[in-house]
């Protein structure tokens, strides 16, 4: 992986255990007779925050012109197999539409929120047909209902259908 | 010893018994593929049925709906990467690498064989010496298992084939995560900003599904090599017979089944992790003492085969402080002693004198509940296999929508699927900056325990650390951590700089 990389994900880490240390000292570190609730967080702040600090000085160490020279090859290789058939925006739809799902699940209920949920997955991100979108969604939701709600009786929101 | 076995087979062959054991199994098998249903929930969900029930045929029930759901999580570990449960996490890294190369049949059937290996091996050493080994958890106070925790996350170093910092990164990101919540000794809410959802700490399944399952969904949702690539390598064209595990196979995973199956038992009766741990261990022994280190993480048969008998294995184990001392060492346990005490008996040092038949029926279905899975699943791999054969563009939006839907219910609340998003981009990411998120997911398991064991060992020493290096067995455990973590690095130093020179004529 690139030095830039390996930085800029223990950047991440050590921001993230900075805050945590920070955080810790809201809840008392330590009383009388031991240690308080804030004294286990704090201790893993600062080990995230020199594990961070080793992963950067390690790759700033490691900047051999070798290395470098390779992982820009490996690199370059790996752009060239995957041009053009790198699609975030199909991850970026998966998150959004599970985010819509969680909003709606409760006021919508499980049924129509799911059906939808699915069809829009299969028909508009995975670019399936019409006939196969319906069908797989019908079924799955079908299966999904008698499987949770009749066979485990598990309670989930009817939403705007009160007829379960 | 033999009396005791051949009265509990009097119990448990009979056919009501045989009938629940198999119900159990299923039920518990069919309710461990579902993400976000454990164990636990499953228990919880089947306990009223057993109300009716005498004891006996209750508790064989309930015990085969533990191992069926145990199962259950190893086939969504291996098809999916999804681990049903805490146990079954390690199995991802080799079952699901097998998987994706067409070989998820050997990988279930060598899951299947070894914990029926280990339920043997279990119910044979249950019956000979339960009572000594219970004592020996007494022996475990906060201090042993604050360094019991400490070599299981030094462990963790073995299960990444990346940089072993990295590693320990995210073990203590777990770690981290796992402090969000109620803090476990004064209940005083911590990093919960005001959210009630995050007032009862992160969930299990919940952190599982994000950070394996949605993150792998995502990564395969990018990029469509990737899905090209697992489309063709699991569709090979396949009878029964090489489906399942052939000479080969099992040559590397006879040895890995019969350490797992010791290492699981005896880790199995600490409270707490002792499922977990043994998987865990059971990965990094196999990794160190394997032939072809390199493999693991690429789909070592071995990497399955050990940890699978090992959790099996630590199942059987759980039982004895349960039967002989009456301490649930689990939530499943916890519920197991519910079931005992609404049909009037108390589990506890005298349950093997005043209810043999009962405890005895008990130990012989554990055996017959493992044939009867092994039984159930082998015909059944082919069903299996063939799920994994449905294109990934119609296979990866049902599973997101069921693990949406299981992250639901686990409160009943839409914020728990939130959670869950969150952590699978957290995942998506940590794979794409090379961070290996299974320490992570053992790291959390643990904290609580690892977090109250170290509270309580400084407050009884009064805040003295030399704690854990004065009490016999904490010491030895710590020294043996320092001596896993430092060997590998002296071992080389000896060899560079004191080994024989090459290049110089002998003299």
């Amino acid at each position: 992986m690139s030095t830039k990389r390996e930085i800029i994900g223990a950047l991440f880490f050590v921001c993230f255990g900075l805050f945590l240390g920070w955080q810790s000292f809201k809840y008392r570190i330590w009383a009388y007779n031991g240690p308080r609730a804030g004294f286990f967080p704090l201790g893993i702040a600062i080990i995230i925050v020199v594990l961070s600090l080793i992963i950067i000085v390690k790759s700033l160490i490691d900047r051999s012109d070798v290395i470098k020279s390779q992982a820009r090859k490996e690199e370059q290789i790996r752009l060239a197999k995957e041009a053009g058939v790198l699609n975030y925006s199909k991850a970026a739809y998966y998150v959004i539409l599970a985010g819509l799902f969680a909003l709606l699940i409760t006021s919508v209920g499980f049924l129509i929120t799911s059906f939808v949920y699915l069809l829009i997955m299969l028909k508009f991100v995975e670019k399936m047909n019409w006939k196969m979108s319906i069908l797989w969604t019908s079924v799955s939701i079908a299966v999904s209902y008698l499987l949770f709600v009749r066979a485990l009786d598990v309670q989930l929101p009817a939403g705007i259908l009160r007829m379960y | 010893m033999i009396e005791n076995l051949m009265m509990g087979f009097s119990v448990s062959l009979t056919f009501q018994n045989i009938l629940y054991c198999f119900v159990g199994c299923l039920l518990g098998q069919v309710i461990g593929v579902l993400p976000g249903l454990g164990p636990v929930a499953t228990i919880s969900m089947l306990l009223t049925l057993t109300y009716k029930l005498d004891l006996t045929p209750a508790i064989i029930m309930l015990a085969g709906i533990y191992y069926g759901s145990c199962y259950g999580g190893t086939i969504t570990s291996v098809l999916f990467k999804i681990p049903g449960e805490a146990s079954t996490v390690v199995t991802i890294i080799d079952g699901y690498q097998m998987a994706l190369k067409g070989r998820a049949g050997k990988a279930l059937g060598i899951a299947a064989f070894g914990s029926f290996f280990a339920g043997t091996f279990g119910t044979i050493v249950l019956s000979i010496i339960a009572p000594v080994l219970a004592n020996l958890a007494l022996v475990f106070g906060p201090p042993e298992y604050a360094t019991l925790v400490v070599l299981g996350l030094t462990l963790v170093t073995y299960l990444s084939s990346g940089s072993v910092v990295k590693s320990l990164m995210m073990a203590a990101v777990g770690l981290a995560i796992g402090t969000i919540g109620m803090e476990p000794t004064t209940a005083q809410e911590r990093f919960t900003f005001g959210s009630l959802t995050l007032a009862e700490g992160v969930e299990i399944a919940v952190l599982a599904m994000g950070v394996f399952g949605i993150a792998e969904i995502l990564s395969l949702a990018e990029s469509e090599l990737k899905r090209v690539d697992r489309d063709t390598a699991v569709r090979s064209p396949r009878r029964l017979r090489e489906l399942l595990p052939d000479l080969k196979d099992w040559a590397r995973s006879a040895y890995p089944i019969v350490r797992g199956s010791v290492l699981g038992f005896f880790l199995g009766i600490l409270p707490g992790g002792g499922a977990v741990l043994a998987s865990f261990a059971s990965y990094a022994i196999e990794k160190k003492v394997s032939h072809h280190p390199e493999e693991f993480g690429k789909g070592a048969i071995e990497g399955v085969a050990g940890p699978e008998t090992a959790n099996n294995a630590a199942v059987s184990g759980c039982f004895i402080p349960l039967l002989t001392l009456g301490i649930p060492t689990n939530v499943v346990m916890a519920v197991m002693m519910g079931a005992f005490m609404i049909h009037g008996v108390t589990p506890g040092p005298m349950i093997m004198q005043k209810q043999p038949l009962v405890v005895w029926g008990l130990i012989t279905s554990m055996y017959i509940g493992n044939a009867i899975l092994l039984i159930l699943n082998i015909p059944l791999i082919r069903f299996f296999v063939k799920i994994m054969e449905i294109p990934f563009v119609l296979l990866s939006p049902l599973i997101t929508l069921i693990c949406l839907i299981g992250a639901y219910t686990i409160n009943n609340n839409p914020v728990e699927i939130l959670i869950m998003v969150i952590l699978g981009v957290f995942g998506y990411l940590l794979a794409k900056f090379e961070y290996n998120p299974t320490p992570l997911m053992l790291a959390f398991i643990l904290g609580p325990i690892f977090e109250t064991a170290i509270r309580q060992s400084l407050i009884i020493s009064r805040g003295n650390a030399m704690i854990f290096v004065a009490r016999p067995i904490a010491g030895s455990i710590l020294g043996a951590t320092i001596l896993v973590t430092f060997a590998g690095p002296i071992m080389r130093f000896i060899k560079h700089h004191l080994g024989p020179r090459k290049g110089l004529d002998p003299v």
